[in-house]
């Protein structure tokens, strides 16, 4: 398309004044892609970097990206964690290559200019010239070239980090009700990471996010999941989301008796008489104050927090473009988890993951979405389960599409389509 | 089976092993997988990143020839997958160590998919650090610990390494 008529183009409309429709174009078209860079990721949304056990000491450094940004999480000498954007103020070169490092300063290897842990310019060679020759002007001062340094916030041990100086804290962007499910995970108690897994997957990053605000496919699409009892859609369950914008929201369910098969009658895929021959790797232990056993979260745009009885793990989306996107997996445990804990955490991971029993449907599916929206984006998807509106009927059960429509409520809002 | 004869050196038994083990899972025969592992076993997946880190975390990790058999059985009857086809190009199996009947090995590999209608392509590269025991005088794999360079597998990982 000619450069000049796609620049000004006006932004598209949403087909209906409600989200009970999702315009396929939203996951293929390029200008709608660059809005989405800028309005829901480097805008007023607050994205997740790390947890604060991946710097445990003062000059720990880690990478993290928020949209196709590259940024920093330090662990700064006075112990708090700073987010600095990882790209030179000099001439834009990355910083930072490793993932994970430590040092005292950041120095770009171009051209050595050295910044401190709160990305403050501390060092430029030949700032005076060499003999005589050369040198920064006197008009040159460091503390205007610094490095970009982001909003953050330490939740628990949960980080999280904005562009923008001006967004509400991270506390009244996720609202009362989603901030005490968060903490339930990151209650204080100190964490450790069990590992990282990380795929790539062809697509765009809404329909990830979509699946997992989907209880409606759970039992229809996961085999394993129901043939074991370890969810169904009958069981005791809730769906919450925050008031505020409809785009948080929370599935939280109790484990379900296996031989209680009343209203499966439409759950095709049901096998109910499949035994694992190794179940050790299901077998939960209660850790949590509460009777939850399954709690699948998910904070607007792209980050999920899920115990599955006792695996926990955080889920980021990674943009890169609008047809593909990395799902980068941290599996979190606690520090004083014991070696019964840790190998239980081990076992239980196999439901998760790249060969997840429980996640390959979803990251096959996904792509066969992708496969079936690319070529149509002039069609528009239909989620009205339970009606129409971006929040839960006040039953709050799970046979609800309300938190894909809610994601769209607040999408709309943001980029500017309402 | 082991092609095992009185008198084949170790080293051709150790290749053989490998080398039916890679075209049992690309020819397809899934069900067999389990039979190249003694019961109990140690069978793991992980990406590299997290063995240097010292975490045992990885895709897939699994104590007993059930469980080796539990994924074969969720392959088979409840994953929801886009069908495909598998190449494993296994080369530098060494020996690296031997105590008695139990000996320590280790390989390369490359794994390629195509998935039906799909350009092949590049699943993973890798390493394997194993151990092999005689079970009623087959060879089989005591331990086998995959470790995976590429950082981002593309898509799902179905069958195993």
């Amino acid at each position: 398309m000619d450069t000049i008529q796609a620049e000004t183009r006006a932004p598209r409309t949403w087909p209906t004044a409600d989200t009970s429709r999702i315009p396929l174009w939203v996951y293929s078209d390029p200008e709608n892609y660059r809005r989405e860079l800028e309005r829901v990721f480097y805008g007023s949304s607050w994205h997740y970097v790390g947890v604060d056990c991946e710097v445990p000491n003062p000059d720990d450094y880690k990478r993290a990206m928020i949209g196709e940004r590259s940024v920093i999480m330090v662990r700064a000498k006075d112990g708090a964690i700073n987010v600095l954007l990882n790209s030179c103020a000099h001439r834009g070169t990355e910083i930072c290559q490793k993932h994970f490092g430590s040092g005292p300063v950041l120095r770009c290897p171009y051209h050595q200019w050295s910044y401190d842990l709160a990305g403050n310019l501390t060092g430029v060679p030949f700032r005076r010239g060499v003999k005589g020759q050369g040198g920064f002007g006197d008009d040159f001062d460091p503390a205007r070239h610094g490095l970009k340094r982001l909003k953050a916030e330490n939740v628990n041990g949960a980080v999280f980090a904005t562009f923008d100086h001006g967004a509400k804290p991270f506390a009244e962007f996720i609202g009362p009700d989603m901030m005490r499910y968060l903490t339930r995970v990151f209650s204080g108690k100190k964490l450790r990471v069990v590992g990282y897994q990380r795929q790539r997957l062809k697509g765009n990053w809404k329909l990830y996010m979509e699946n997992i605000k989907d209880p409606y496919h759970a039992t229809l699409l996961h085999v394993f999941l129901i043939s074991f009892g370890i969810y169904r859609i009958d069981q005791i369950g809730v769906t919450a989301q925050d008031e505020a914008t409809g785009a948080h929201c929370v599935f939280a369910s109790m484990r379900n008796n296996r031989a209680d098969t009343k209203g499966a009658e439409e759950m095709a895929s049901l096998k109910a008489d499949y035994e694992l021959q190794d179940p050790r790797m299901i077998i939960p232990v209660k850790e949590f104050p509460d009777d939850i056993s399954i709690m699948i979260q998910t904070l607007f745009p792209g980050l999920i927090v899920q115990q599955q009885t006792n695996s926990l793990q955080l889920r980021y989306v990674i943009p890169l473009g609008p047809d593909s996107f990395e799902l980068s997996w941290t599996y979190l445990g606690y520090a004083d988890d014991d070696a019964e804990m840790r190998l239980r955490r081990l076992r239980q991971a196999n439901l998760t993951g790249p060969s997840g029993y429980i996640s390959v449907d979803d990251s096959e599916v996904m792509e066969f979405s992708g496969a079936g929206v690319r070529p149509n984006p002039d069609g528009a998807a239909v989620v009205e389960l339970d009606g129409k509106s971006p929040w839960p009927t006040k039953e709050r059960h799970m046979v609800t599409e309300s938190a894909i429509r809610g994601f769209y409520h607040h999408y709309r809002t943001v980029m500017g389509y309402d | 089976m082991d092609g095992y004869r009185a008198g084949d050196d170790v080293k051709s038994r150790v290749d053989d092993l490998y080398a039916r083990y890679a075209e049992t899972i690309c020819d397809g025969d899934i069900a067999a997988w389990p039979g190249f592992f003694t019961d109990p076993c140690l069978y793991r997946v992980t990406q590299r990143s997290n063995h240097e880190r010292g975490m045992l975390l990885g895709p897939m990790f699994s104590e007993s020839r059930g469980g080796l058999v539990d994924r074969v059985v969720a392959i088979q009857n409840a994953l929801v997958f886009a069908p495909r086809a598998l190449c494993y190009v296994v080369g530098t199996i060494r020996i690296v160590e031997r105590a008695g009947a139990v000996i320590k090995a280790r390989s390369m590999f490359s794994a390629f998919h195509t998935l039906d209608g799909a350009d092949t392509e590049l699943l993973m590269t890798g390493r394997s650090f194993d151990t092999l025991a005689d079970e009623n005088g087959a060879l089989k794999f005591a331990e086998r610990l995959v470790v995976f360079d590429t950082e981002r597998t593309p898509g799902a990982l179905i069958y195993p390494v």
